[in-house]
């Protein structure tokens, strides 16, 4: 089924001084710009204020957002291209998630200038929480970052807010079928830059008309979001306060294996930030509050759970440079207050045995608790250069931590209510290096430990347990880069885990979950980087890896993320007015537990599946996507059409398993089709 | 209300959407085209452990189909906390089962499946969860050949979560559960179509322990009416709360239908209509 959109867009007056591609060399306190990526050369080389940018760790891509912004099948949204960067697995279609190297989504920290945030996406994935002008630099690290960053045992994920470029009022305004985008930037004073910046999505009120039963799997998000920047520049100082937020609510009726059952799931999630940073020559300093609300509700005809928690958070960030010696301060507040109610089944947690569409169980609890987090951490890092070929960063983070909880037990009656303290004192040695070997080929390494603290959402009395310790990680990679006319980057990688809050097989009173789970996750990777030649312009990257997790029980199973084979191909052409694109996605399949039958329910008229031994595997995505601009100046007005096509090959891609009422068959349910969106984008002067 | 139930195989169709295209199944899960399990009724309804108990088995068959006589037995492991199905695992594949026949409620059913855990000497085990009527249940393995079933028998279990003169109240008004009383009326016949309807007794009243309030509060049980027959096409005319009623074109000439009717907190009844 092929279905064409009409996607116009309409941009006004975007600064002319604004490189839409800049790749930053940072050189002290200043910075050489480059436009469009191309190196910096003696002509068009410009001297501009911009945020020293530290070399990107060894395993971690940097891209800029005019580079991202082209990359097929995002929609130009440029921190949607993180979805097809190197390390990253293929989200399955409906998720917002990003699955780093075999590591999950909730193992992997999303920060914005430093500052951490929810998630990137919103749900579903189409677009990113932040304006599309916002995003500067986007940095993905699937594994060994440095000691400047913890609270992950998986990867970390950076964007830089873009500096402020507009010299006078600037307006912008785009509109497509999944949102509308508005931003004025401007300054009121030479040294003062202002951005407000804010997002609608209707996709909610689109996808029903558009595909009637769509939101089965992917749900339609009703997503707002809203970022305000003012910059306050003096020389080479700068100060700035951002304040962003993001609200999603996402309802969604899904298929259910027992007739006449409806599932009905409603989600809400809403954060807001509001960051203060002042860099003065080589020292910076954030300070950041924030507020989150999730809430989550489902319904299985007469069954009901919630889950909700309200979150206050807040840090300070300190770093500040002497020489080679990066020396910083990271201190961050968490106070959760979380409620739940129904069964344990829902939400469903990786690796329990369930199956799209199955009935959860009808236990209920309910339960209230809230819990304190306090880190205050020390990191320094030493970047030394030794033999004028050999780069070694030899860092240390230590990251006390205090844990308060308000109870330990589920509540009885007549029992004294008992919290409890915890006390950790992690010292995590990091390391990095690359040694030159000539050539344009240099030998990269990086590992460290790293530990994560327990998710408050886990540290329910009744539903999870107050007892779970952070879990900690061990990362380790090496490769070989070379750099020629072509970039050709190897690497291999290594994780292991333990510590991971698992459900608990024997639960004791409180402990319905143990810190008893273990991750593995090894491979390799193979990235491939085309310079820019008459035109043409490509990068592929392929990935190997083996991720698994032990429960409790001590067996090891293929992680639900993992994707052993996972290849992403891109192609661009750019000629005068004409610029197409292309992008192919490989993945291998997600396991998912085999169903062998069914036996019946008497008590609910319904059938439970029966599962086999081994997890079984979705088939293998395929997915081609396609599109092509052209623009034109007319008068002083410049007109671009626009044209995108997703899932060129239309391949029936099986994102999810469902089965019939007793089990007794499966069929796949299929994600994107073969669709076409076309375009219009207008910019006025 | 009108509800149709196809109880004739339906060629697969499928449903196109723009994203994610969503398969049909020929599902037909009230259609009776061999020996099948129905229902597992108790009687008494609720029990306490160590209480006799009778286990009856609806077994459908389309007439002149030999009906087999299941095998009952009680399943002796917990589900985990985090199982959403009605039964552990090896309950549910009959790998664990208690020998012998499910005559009397197993005297350690409150510890195994319900509030009241036997502790050990260093730890205290997490007691299962009530469902949402505040109850707990000891479930059973139905087995035929090439067919299987798991029920359960709601338990009279102590309230050990609550406040003592709320349990001890609860242990002395608290009405145990009773079987629905269903009556047919007579199987009435008009152009090959059967009309069918049946009369419920009124739903119990019964305490459930609101956790949040940690006291007792008076329930109304909630009837639901489920519809089985051999091959041809059932409608289903009666909603929740209404007396059952259905219409049936069968297919063949000797047919049958069968109306099940459970309560929420595991009770259950049935009426058949033959020809």
């Amino acid at each position: 089924m092929t279905a064409w959109l009409l996607w116009v867009g309409l941009l006004a007056s975007p600064p002319d001084d604004a490189p839409e591609a800049a790749t930053v060399a940072a050189d002290g306190d200043a910075a050489t710009v480059a436009a469009d990526g191309d190196a910096a050369t003696e002509e068009d080389s410009v001297v501009v204020r911009a945020r020293r940018v530290p070399p990107p760790p060894a395993g971690s891509t940097v891209v800029d957002p005019g580079e991202a912004r082209r990359v097929a099948g995002t929609g130009g949204d440029p921190a949607v291209a993180a979805q097809s960067m190197p390390g990253v697995a293929r989200p399955p279609a409906g998720s917002g998630q990003l699955s780093l190297w075999g590591a999950s989504g909730s193992e992997t920290r999303v920060l914005v200038d430093g500052v951490p945030i929810p998630a990137l996406f919103h749900e579903g994935g189409l677009r990113a929480v932040l304006p599309p002008a916002l995003p500067g630099a986007l940095a993905i690290t699937p594994a060994a970052f440095g000691p400047e960053h913890g609270h992950a045992i998986g990867g970390l994920v950076e964007v830089e807010t873009a500096p402020p470029t507009a010299s006078r009022l600037a307006l912008e305004a785009a509109v497509d079928p999944i949102d509308a985008t508005a931003l004025v930037e401007g300054r009121p004073h030479p040294d003062v830059a202002l951005l407000v910046a804010g997002r609608y999505g209707w996709f909610d009120q689109v996808l029903p008309t558009l595909a009637p039963g769509a939101e089965v799997l992917v749900p339609a998000s009703a997503f707002r979001d809203y970022a305000a920047r003012a910059v306050w520049e003096r020389g080479r100082d700068a100060t700035s306060v951002l304040a962003l937020g993001a609200f999603d609510t996402v309802d969604r009726a899904g298929r259910a294996t027992q007739p006449g059952v409806t599932p009905r799931e409603r989600h809400t999630r809403r954060f807001h930030r509001v960051i203060l940073r002042h860099d003065q020559g080589p020292a910076s300093l954030t300070a950041w509050v924030g507020l989150d609300d999730e809430a989550r509700t489902a319904r299985f005809g007469p069954l009901e759970a919630s889950v909700a928690a309200d979150t206050t958070r807040g840090g300070v960030r300190a770093t500040t440079r002497h020489g080679g010696l990066l020396l910083g301060l990271d201190a961050e507040a968490t106070h959760h207050a979380g409620t739940r109610a129904g069964t344990p089944s829902l939400p469903r947690r990786e690796g329990d045995a369930s199956v799209f569409g199955q009935a959860p169980g009808d236990d209920v609890g309910q339960d209230a608790w809230t819990v304190l987090q306090v880190t205050t951490a020390a990191f320094a890092r030493l970047d030394l250069r030794l033999f004028e070929r050999l780069d070694v960063s030899p860092g240390l983070r230590v990251e006390p931590a205090f844990v308060r909880g308000d109870r330990r037990l589920p509540g009885r009656p007549g029992a004294v209510e008992a919290g409890y303290d915890r006390t950790d004192f992690p010292v995590d040695p990091r390391l990095s290096l690359e040694l030159a070997l000539g050539g344009g080929l240099a030998l990269r390494a990086a590992g460290g430990r790293y530990r994560q603290l327990v998710d408050p959402a886990d540290a329910s009395p009744l539903y999870g347990s107050a007892a779970l310790d952070a879990a900690e990680a061990w990362h380790g990679l090496a490769g070989l880069r070379w750099r020629g006319g072509v970039e050709v980057e190897a690497t291999a990688f290594g994780r292991r885990a333990t510590g991971l809050a698992v459900r608990s097989p024997d639960p004791a009173l409180g402990e319905a979950l143990v810190d008893a789970g273990e991750g593995r996750a090894f491979g390799g990777q193979l990235g491939l980087r085309l310079p820019t030649w008459a035109g043409w312009s490509g990068a592929a990257h392929y990935t190997l890896a083996w991720s698994d997790r032990r429960d409790a029980l001590g067996v090891w199973r293929p992680f639900e993320q993992d994707q052993r084979h996972t290849l992403t191909a891109s192609l661009g052409f750019a000629r005068g007015p004409w610029r197409v694109g292309a992008r192919l996605r490989v993945a291998t399949g997600a396991p998912r537990p085999r169903v062998v039958g069914g036996v019946f329910d008497a008590a609910h008229d319904r059938f439970d599946p029966l599962f086999g031994a081994e997890p079984e595997r979705l088939p293998t995505f395929r997915q081609l996507d396609l599109d092509a601009e052209y623009a034109a100046t007319i008068g002083d007005v410049e007109v671009a059409g626009l044209a995108t096509v997703l899932n060129a090959t239309a391949a029936e891609n099986v994102e999810e398993r469902v089965y019939r009422f007793d089990y007794g068959a499966r069929a796949g349910l299929t994600g994107v089709p073969l669709t076409g969106l076309l375009g219009v984008r207008v910019r006025l002067p | 209300m009108i509800n149709k139930i196809k109880t004739l195989p339906l060629p697969a169709a499928l449903l196109a959407a723009l994203v994610g295209c969503a398969p049909d199944f020929d599902d037909a899960p009230a259609l009776v085209d061999g020996p099948r399990i129905l229902a597992l009724q108790a009687e008494p309804a609720e029990r306490a452990p160590g209480e006799p108990v009778r286990l009856t088995a609806l077994v459908a068959a389309p007439p002149g189909t030999p009906t087999p006589t299941p095998t009952l037995r009680w399943c002796s492991t917990a589900r985990p906390v985090a199982e959403g199905r009605v039964g552990a695992a090896d309950c549910l594949d009959g790998t664990a089962l208690a020998a012998g026949p499910a005559t009397v409620v197993p005297a350690d059913a409150c510890a195994v499946f319900g509030p009241s855990p036997a502790t050990e000497p260093d730890r205290v085990p997490r007691p299962a969860d009530a469902d949402a009527t505040g109850g707990y249940h000891q479930p059973v393995h139905a087995a035929l050949p090439g067919a299987a079933a798991v029920g359960r028998v709601r338990l009279r279990c102590p309230l050990p979560s609550a406040p003592a003169p709320v349990a001890a109240r609860f242990a002395r008004e608290a009405p145990r559960n009773a079987n629905p009383v269903v009556t047919a009326a007579p199987l009435a016949e008009a152009d090959g179509v059967w009309a069918l309807a049946a009369t419920v007794d009124a739903p119990e009243a019964y305490l459930r322990y609101d956790l949040a309030a940690a006291d007792l509060e008076a329930v109304d049980e909630v009837h639901t009416a489920s519809w089985y027959a051999t091959a041809g096409e059932l409608e289903v005319l009666a909603g929740p709360g209404e007396p059952p009623r259905a219409r049936f074109r069968p297919a063949a000439d000797a047919a049958a239908v069968w109306l099940v009717v459970r309560d929420d907190r595991g009770g259950v009844a049935w009426v058949v209509w033959s020809r």
